[in-house]
């Protein structure tokens, strides 16, 4: 194939955009505390919109289980990247969350009023359903882990799967000992 | 045993064509099918279509909203603009960022540029960056490229967690930097592998693997005979390419350069310094396989191109066991061919990820660095893995071990840590003959094998530590800090917040350094680094020392110039007070559309600068931000772009010798001024030079050529130009003194054989005008060039006769041969004409 040939086939794909993100591992309690909401919902709606000179995804959640925060039926969360105006912007480490699936989201609503997913990939658990029939939480892989840098000791690592009824529990027993 | 393989192995001249070389660096890749031979198409900025050949990058006016306790703004902003210096000054790379001020994301603009924005980021995430708008793919003769038109760099907005002048923040915004340059994540422990195994310090921000990436996308002329490379390709035992696989070139004492296969498993890992080299390949590490660490490649559809499974990593040639892996020599200029793998797959990878710690002192440091002259109890590091627990029920997990490739260092002992028994302790015996520099660990489960480059960095003194920092007053009355500490040596560069300060002298546990210009009453976190890539905050984390300013009248500046149409150049005088203008100043207006071409410091309160506006500029007003040490000025609404004026002769700042073509004109040098909308004869263009008609040779359109006086002083110059009755506006222009010339070449290798040079002689130029006479001119600072390739001097020394210098240089192992081969001699932007050279192969 001519250079020339590949040159226009590739004009195509100019819309396609790329970029990372670096984040910082929360342990559960940390996510717990640091969450302004954390919902058990199933996602309904997806669409893009820029903000600025970023692009947005924003999901509409149904909520079934409130675990924190205010009492609502649905909840609007924000993702960048996404396609709006023919240009496709897309941040490697942003979750990306499936139409019709169910999740646990650690949520946080900043003073701009927009509810983004707290540590992006680490504040989304799948829900999904194992050989037995219980309801297993996982959250997929991030690649960030610290030690505090003040008291040398490590930040807690946390399992990657767990029953949903258990991170119900751990949770529960987090807001608790933050109340306390 | 170590088998020499190199011997086995072909060598091919490099092509200068670096399209194939675009090989599989981590760049954000694109593929004109997902069938072979596959080129990459690499995202990045089209220096050539930048004014300046350089990228700008403007800071959001809109600035964080909170900051930790003793940082401050021109802290934050000094940082910023450390970090764009480091990447303006990769060796190998043309790459150059210019600073553009503070923007308004509002404000339209046509010319790319990188945005550093503040922004409200979700708790867990501390940074993003990347392209976010390119231009369709474009060709050129470096080979298809796909241009940047915008990236960003997103920052907290709540910075109260993360100072700016903390290790992890510099770092996380210089590799944030490098994403919207256009580089990925690597997995050789470089600035841009993940923090994860991240292995550079503030003192060392750049490994070869960062160097290489990022001198592939934007060579020097030079890179590429420079450095080698090598090739090959990997496969499946089952046949088929391995795609994605990241294959590395290791130095055992030194870094490692990375790339990763196309589709088809092929490879070629270029931008390596000459040497010895273990090459192994390995699977990305299971977070990197899917969209949370790398972009994929994509195809012409767009659609991503997926990675190979999983397979045993594997060093060259064919063997898991590094003890027995042969080493490959690197030459400049050339290819290493054949350096290929078969690969086993497997289920998955379990050891990945390795992030290692040290003590130093109290504090944690990561990256882990020991020093093998301090008490051997602290010959150890801590080691955890993304991929598994290296610990089991309190010891070492069953079945893996730990060595270091290549010598210099062994493993004495592995043991969990006792304060928590989740990280695994690694202790280190030294053999004593070997230097400082970085070590690479391997790690072994089962049939596993992970190789961790720089995992451990040997040291041989402790970090540097501040203990005090106070101001006094020297016998001149000028202002310095005094500061006290340990292992505080002449090699330490001292940082203001993000600025170095200037080093005044250095005795036993003292130093004094002239503190650079900030605001009044500013309070500067000082930070200590150390040669070896050590830093204070070793020590001492985030509790840095204060250096706390007088307090001073704020500064103002006023411009001679508010509106300039758009397509002009004009030179600005900037008059302050209060200000303390120097070499180092920087301004923007605050668009990339808005361009300072070359700045001219007269006086601490005042300074020319010549500003160009782009062609297609919108009619926008842009503010100043005028930036000197830790203090910056912002003067809003500073410049009204207006439309272009058709009628206006608008002349370009950088004039081009008639004779020559290079961009440097002398006393009585034909010059040639470019620019548009002049007509009409030479008799009715009227050229002045500091007001001074001068005699004017041709006009045509675009191009004036005039006569430089021969009595003109070197220096800066303002020069006009009036066509069609309208004037120019002025621009600033440089008159340098006349350019070196070569008036004689002896070649001492060749002896009076009277036989034609050849690679590897020894010659020495006699040169008249290098430089001003009694100059010492320092050899790194001399350029020649033979051919198209250039040649650093060995050495530069002064002849008797006043003027005339002698330069010695080995002639270089790719240089053309020829009769006439013509060699040309540089000093700054002056270069001389050419001296002819014969040259046999």
């Amino acid at each position: 194939m001519h250079v020339r040939s590949l040159l226009a086939l590739l004009a195509l794909t100019v819309p396609w955009i790329a970029a990372a993100t670096t984040l910082e591992r929360l342990s559960l309690d940390e996510m717990t505390a640091k969450a302004t909401a954390i919902v058990r919902g199933r996602v309904t709606a997806s669409w893009c919109a820029p903000r600025g000179s970023l692009i947005y995804t924003h999901y509409r959640i149904q909520v079934s289980e409130r675990w924190k925060g205010p009492a609502a039926n649905e909840v609007e969360v924000v993702v960048p990247g996404g396609s709006a105006n023919g240009v496709r912007q897309s941040f490697a480490g942003t979750p990306k969350l499936t139409e019709g699936a169910e999740y646990v989201l650690f949520l946080w609503t900043g003073s701009s009023g927009l509810t983004h997913i707290l540590g992006f990939t680490q504040g989304v658990f799948d829900l999904k359903r194992d050989a037995s029939g219980a309801v297993i939480a996982v959250r997929a892989a991030t690649s960030e882990t610290l030690l505090d840098p003040t008291s040398g000791r490590p930040v807690n690592e946390e399992p990657l799967r767990l029953k949903l009824d258990e991170l119900s529990h751990r949770v529960r027993m987090a807001l608790a000992a933050g109340r306390r | 045993m170590r088998i020499a393989a190199s011997r086995m192995l072909t060598s091919s001249a490099l092509a200068l064509w670096l399209a194939t070389s675009a090989s599989g660096y981590y760049h954000f890749v694109h593929y004109a099918s997902r069938s072979g031979p596959f080129v990459a198409i690499p995202e990045k900025f089209d220096l050539s279509a930048l004014p300046n050949r350089a990228v700008p990058y403007l800071i959001s006016e809109r600035g964080p909203d909170q900051l930790a306790p003793n940082d401050s703004m021109p802290g934050l902003v000094s940082q910023i603009r450390l970090a764009a210096s480091v990447w303006s000054q990769v060796p190998g790379s043309d790459l150059r960022l210019v600073f553009g001020g503070f923007f308004s994301p509002d404000t339209p603009r046509s010319t790319p540029a990188i945005e550093i924005l503040f922004d409200e980021l979700p708790p867990g995430v501390l940074a993003m960056g990347g392209p976010v708008a390119r231009a369709e793919i474009t060709s050129a003769n470096s080979g298809a490229f796909v241009p940047i038109q915008r990236s960003v760099v997103i920052l907290r907005r709540d910075l109260t967690d993360r100072p700016s002048y903390s290790d992890g923040f510099f770092l996380t915004l210089l590799h944030e930097m490098g994403h919207a340059l256009g580089l990925q994540h690597t997995a050789t422990s470089s600035l841009m592998s993940t923090d994860v195994t991240r292995a550079v310090t503030r003192g060392r921000p750049l490994t070869a693997d960062d160097i290489a990436g990022i001198s592939l996308l934007y060579p020097a002329r030079d890179f590429a005979s420079r450095t080698g490379s090598i090739s090959g390709q990997v496969w499946m035992t089952t046949g088929e390419g391995a795609a994605l696989a990241s294959v590395v070139a290791i130095n055992p004492g030194g870094h490692a350069v990375s790339a990763l296969t196309h589709p088809d498993g092929t490879y070629r890992i270029d931008g390596l310094p000459p040497g010895q080299y273990f090459v192994y390949v390995h699977p990305l590490p299971p977070p990197e396989l899917g969209p949370y660490g790398t972009v994929l490649p994509v195809d012409a559809a767009g659609a991503p191109i997926p990675a190979s499974d999983p397979f045993d990593a594997l060093f060259f040639p064919g063997t898991r066991n590094p003890q027995f892996a042969g080493t490959i020599t690197v030459t400049a200029g050339r290819v290493t061919e054949g350096v290929n793998f078969r690969v086993q797959r497997r289920a998955a990878t379990y050891v990945y990820g390795v992030t290692t710690y040290s003590f130093p002192g109290n504090v944690a440091v990561k990256p882990a660095f020991v020093n093998v002259n301090g008490p051997t109890s602290r010959w150890f590091l801590l080691a955890v893995s993304q991929g598994m627990a290296l610990t089991s029920g309190g010891a070492p997990l069953p079945g893996l071990s730990v060595s270091v490739l290549g010598g210099g260092a062994a493993v004495s002992e592995l043991r969990a840590y006792g304060p928590d028994p989740r990280y695994l302790q690694v202790g280190f015996t030294f053999n004593p003959l070997a230097g400082p520099g970085p070590r690479h660990l391997v790690f072994t489960y089962n049939n596993e094998t992970y190789l961790l480059p720089a995992g451990l960095n040997v040291v041989n003194r402790q970090p540097p530590f501040i203990s005090t920092v106070t101001s006094q007053v020297d016998a001149s009355g000028n202002r310095v800090a005094v500061l006290t500490g340990t292992n505080l040596t002449a090699d330490t560069q001292i940082y203001f917040d993000g600025v170095p300060a200037r080093v005044r002298s250095v005795e036993e546990g003292t130093m004094v350094v002239v503190p650079p210009p900030a605001p009044g009453g500013h309070r500067a976190n000082v930070l200590a680094v150390a040669a070896d890539g050590q830093t204070s905050a070793f020590l001492q984390g985030r509790s840095l020392p204060v250096y706390e300013y007088e307090p001073a009248d704020p500064p103002a500046v006023s411009l001679s110039l508010n509106a300039l149409p758009a397509g002009a150049e004009a030179m600005v005088e900037i008059t302050g007070v209060n200000t303390s203008f120097n070499e180092t100043t920087q301004l923007g207006f605050g668009s990339s559309d808005v361009t300072v071409r070359r700045v001219w410091v007269l006086s601490p309160t005042r300074m020319l600068a010549n500003v160009a506006v782009a062609p297609n500029a919108s009619s926008v007003l842009t503010g100043l931000t005028l930036a000197t040490g830790l203090r910056y000025i912002t003067q809003p609404f500073a410049l009204q772009i207006q439309p272009a004026n058709p009628r206006l002769p608008v002349i370009s700042s950088q004039l081009r010798d008639a004779a020559t073509g290079l961009a440097s004109v002398y006393p009585g040098a034909l010059a040639v001024v470019s620019g548009s909308n002049f007509s009409g004869s030479p008799s009715s263009v009227v050229v002045t030079l500091n007001d001074q008609p001068v005699p004017v040779q041709s006009v045509t359109g675009n191009q004036i050529v005039f006569q430089v006086p021969a009595s003109q002083p070197t220096g800066p110059a303002i020069l006009r130009v009036q066509s069609g009755g309208e004037w120019s506006f002025p621009v600033v222009v440089q008159i340098d003194p006349p350019p070196p010339v070569i008036t004689a070449l002896v070649n001492a290798s060749a002896g009076n054989t009277g036989r034609a040079a050849r690679p590897g002689d020894l010659i020495t130029l006699t040169v008249r005008g290098l430089a001003e006479p009694g100059t010492v001119v320092a050899p790194g600072s001399v350029k020649v060039t033979v051919g198209s390739i250039e040649h650093q001097a060995l050495s530069v020394f002064a002849a008797t006769e006043p003027g005339v210098y002698f330069v010695v240089f080995a002639l270089g192992s790719n240089v053309p041969s020829g009769p006439q081969v013509p060699v040309t001699v540089s000093l700054d932007q002056r270069v001389s004409l050419p001296f002819y050279l014969p040259i046999q192969p």
